[in-house]
């Protein structure tokens, strides 16, 4: 296993791909590759257990907690909050150097609310989405919004913005959510410094469009599709790999027959004109809700000896994919967790085997539940380990497909579901260290409740991440073992950075509790209900 | 006293309502992450064994919950089908504090939500028009179809300039609030306009544009559809 990942690393050097972060923690993902994975060791597994507290900052709106990553560029952190607060700190002492609240409508209307997942920040600014479907543009250094542009009427969309955006060059790129609404998906491009509307590319193809044809009659003016979370990039082939989500209705999937692409698609675009360059569909005609919809993480790894770009990227269904991200070729696909039944198996060119499909007013058993295999919270890979660290969960749900029409920009599921134990009623999540390709296991932290915060991974080969009763906490990234635990006081629903400012290394940890999966878990878990929320950044370091 | 009040609301309420209700629920209330099935509670609170009065579940259902993901449903939902919702939810649980259920409301309004989405896509983006939209251009409440018509190829805008930057840049742009220093316009350059919070000092000058004429997709717009949702009473 050691001398697998010893391999791993040196593929990795041969193709000079540097996915690390380093003093700055300056993309959502950390870097375009989105490794999550920091190059500081100054903490190490040695030294992990003398981690004290440096600050905290409070950001005093807790509604669905703290579900942001900040981003950290010269010192000055970067973070947002619920209801679209953004906050620029002093990375080294916790002292606010600006906020600024967007002035939302007092009701949204839409269920994808009232959280955000993050800003992006580049070419002096700070840009966010907002829960009325609009993108900002803040003065890096003072906070004053620089331009404002409505990316699509809320009343009509029944879509808005949760997910960090990514700025490419001289273009800020931006999801929408709207997956579960009766509304066609898209992603937008606009220009950083002018706010300008750049291009725009559908994720369901339009009339004489290739792959209009995978939709049954008007099913692709409602067909879902978001671009709800951020995606990747690689700046030598000049692709945005993004992951594009369930179809509309959910569970009913009678009215839309086909493949109803690019939905449960990884798609790789042109950045400079949003052009479709490839994609590969995980999930042909999707019935379960299983967005492709989670972070794009870009690896060069040997494959059979040959070394090959790829990109892995988990489903919500409980599988992760490795296509070649040059062209799209299925590589690979293994399960993450154990309670899987919507299908039975993949084979070696990525077809899904023995499909169990939800069915009209009986209750069916679907594993895992909606809330995934895994949520949108993100794993993290170690080029020093060669293994990829990330979550799962282990539960069901019984599901029931109802026939509806589309009522245009509202909610649109074709069905419902309630959440179950397992079959050996063992509901629980964990965080596992895997092979990247093979998905072979080298270790398994088990944890009571979902695990729903990211992982952070460091050159200190620590793992560092957070769970719902408020522990933050380090493990081993070589054996699994915790070495380090801190209690924050509120779950962990948000991602952790690291950073240095001064000569100093800094791990950095959003806490505070809420989101709907987490509102889910009551289900399951009643005490769940009562778990406090919270919002506030931990900062640690070494005394 | 509590006692009495729990007995009144023994009253049942019309079954084909609770039907309409309990599909109406599972179709927009229980779903994805909200209240859960028959309210079991997900994301929202759980709705199932509680107790609430009747007008505070009208209420919320209607104008939804300030500041929270709960929306309200008026507009979104007839008036029929939020007293169904209503009754299916005080089905659930407990309802305390009045004679039992309400009379379905008499009296539907025309629904012209397709309407006025068409009208949110292609005008909205710049005007507002009853109560939503975007107030860029003029505001076109009760304009007719020919007014429209005339307003899309009208020539020698009013409002809109060339207004050109310090840096020697121009296009066209509305002028938005002014507060001394900081001076806010649209750019109208392409749709959606954008609104730009510039300093004064980078604002050179406002000169006529003449040539100014509304982008393509209001042209190629359903104007009879926008028509009817803008004069609609
Ligand atoms: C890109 C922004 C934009 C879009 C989109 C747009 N308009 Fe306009 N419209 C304007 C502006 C700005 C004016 C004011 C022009 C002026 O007088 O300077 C205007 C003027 C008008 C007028 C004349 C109103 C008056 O009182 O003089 C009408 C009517 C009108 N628009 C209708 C529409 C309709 C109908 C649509 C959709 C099909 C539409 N517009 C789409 C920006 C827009």
């Amino acid at each position: 296993m050691m001398r697998a990942g010893l391999l791993l690393v040196l593929a990795a050097a041969l193709c000079a791909q540097d996915g690390a972060t380093h003093k700055d923690w300056p993309h959502y993902g950390g870097t375009y590759q989105f490794w999550r994975y920091s190059a500081l060791e100054q903490v190490n597994r040695s030294n992990v257990k003398r981690l004290v507290a440096k600050w905290s900052f409070q950001t005093g709106e807790s509604d669905e907690g703290l579900q942001a990553t900040p981003i950290v560029i010269d010192g000055v952190m970067y973070i947002s909050t619920s209801w679209n607060r953004v906050f620029a700190i002093d990375a080294a002492t916790g002292r606010e150097i600006w906020a600024y609240y967007y002035q939302n409508p007092k009701t949204i209307g839409v269920i994808y609310s009232p959280w955000n997942r993050g800003v992006a920040v580049g070419a002096g600014r700070v840009f966010m989405g907002t829960l009325d479907n609009h993108v900002v543009a803040l003065d890096q250094k003072t906070g004053r919004e620089v331009w404002k542009v409505e990316v699509q009427p809320l009343a009509q969309c029944g879509c808005n913005i949760t997910g960090a955006p990514l700025v490419v060059k001289d273009k800020v790129i931006v999801g929408v959510t709207g997956g579960d609404s009766a509304h066609r998906g898209y992603l937008t491009a606009y220009n950083v410094r002018t706010g300008r509307l750049a291009w725009k590319f559908y994720t369901i193809p339009g009339p004489g469009e290739p792959g209009h044809e995978t939709w049954q009659g008007d099913s692709w003016k409602y067909g879902g599709g978001a671009t709800w979370m951020t995606g990747s990039y690689d700046p030598e082939l000049n692709h945005v790999y993004w992951a594009v989500g369930n179809p509309a209705a959910d569970f009913y999937g009678g009215s839309r027959k086909g493949d109803n692409l690019y939905t449960d698609s990884i798609v790789a675009l042109d950045a400079d004109t949003g052009k479709l360059k490839w994609y590969h569909q995980q999930v042909p005609h999707d019935v379960w809700d299983w967005d492709t919809a989670y972070e794009p993480v870009l690896l060069d790894l040997r494959v059979n000896g040959k070394p090959r770009k790829l990109l892995l990227n988990v489903n919500k269904g409980g599988y992760v994919f490795v296509v070649d991200r040059t062209n799209g070729e299925f590589v690979s696909a293994w399960p993450l967790v154990k309670n899987l039944n919507w299908i039975t198996g993949i084979d070696s060119k990525g077809n899904l085997l023995g499909r169990n499909e939800p069915k009209v007013g009986v209750p069916t058993t679907i594993c895992p539940a909606i809330g995934g295999g895994r949520s949108w919270n993100q794993g993290a890979w170690s080029p020093r380990t060669g293994l990829y660290y990330t979550t799962g969960i282990e539960w069901c749900q019984e599901v029931i497909a109802q026939k509806e029409e589309p009522r245009e920009g509202r909610e649109f599921f074709g069905g419902t579901f309630k959440l179950k134990q397992t079959p050996d009623k063992d509901a629980h999540s964990h965080l596992g260290a895997y092979d990247p390709l093979t998905g072979k296991r080298k270790w398994l932290y088990r944890s009571k409740y979902p695990l729903l915060a990211s992982q952070l991974a460091t050159a200190g080969d620590l793992i560092f991440t957070g769970d719902p009763e408020g522990n933050f906490f380090a493990l081993d990234a070589r054996s699994g073992e915790k070495l380090w635990n801190f209690q924050t006081g509120s779950g962990h629903r948000g991602s952790a950075v690291s950073y240095e400012v001064n000569g100093q290394q800094y791990i950095a940890t959003p806490s505070g509790w809420g989101s709907a999966v987490a509102g889910l878990m009551g289900q399951l878990w009643p005490e769940a209900e009562r778990f406090r929320k919270g919002s506030t950044i931990f900062v640690f370091g070494l005394p | 006293m509590l006692e009495l009040i729990l007995l009144m609301q023994a009253a049942v309420a019309d079954p084909q309502v609770l039907a309409r209700g309990e599909k109406l629920f599972a179709q927009s209330c229980s779903v994805g992450y909200c209240h859960g099935v028959a309210g079991a509670a997900a994301r929202g609170p759980r709705l199932a064994g509680r107790t609430f009065t009747r007008e505070y579940l009208v209420e919320v259902t209607r104008d939804g919950i300030p500041r929270s993901a709960m929306p309200g449903w008026k507009g979104r939902m007839s008036e029929a089908d939020i007293h169904a919702v209503v009754e299916y939810v005080a089905s659930l649980g407990t309802v305390t504090g009045d004679a039992g259920p309400a009379a379905a409301p008499a009296g539907e309004t025309e629904d012209l939500t397709h309407e006025r989405n068409r009208f949110l896509e292609s005008c909205g983006i710049c005007h507002a028009g009853r109560g939503v939209g975007k107030a860029v251009g003029p505001e076109l409440s009760g304009r007719t179809e020919a007014e429209i018509r005339a307003g899309l190829v009208a020539r020698r805008p009013a409002l809109v300039k060339r207004l050109e930057l310090a840096s020697g840049e121009s296009f066209p742009a509305v002028t938005g609030s002014d507060d001394g220093d900081w001076v806010q316009v649209f750019d109208l350059s392409v749709a959606p306009p954008v609104l730009l919070t510039l300093p004064r000092s980078e604002i050179r000058q406002w000169k006529d544009h003449n040539e100014w004429q509304h982008p393509q997709l209001a042209h190629d717009a359903p104007l009879a559809s926008i028509a009817r949702y803008l004069s609609a009473r």
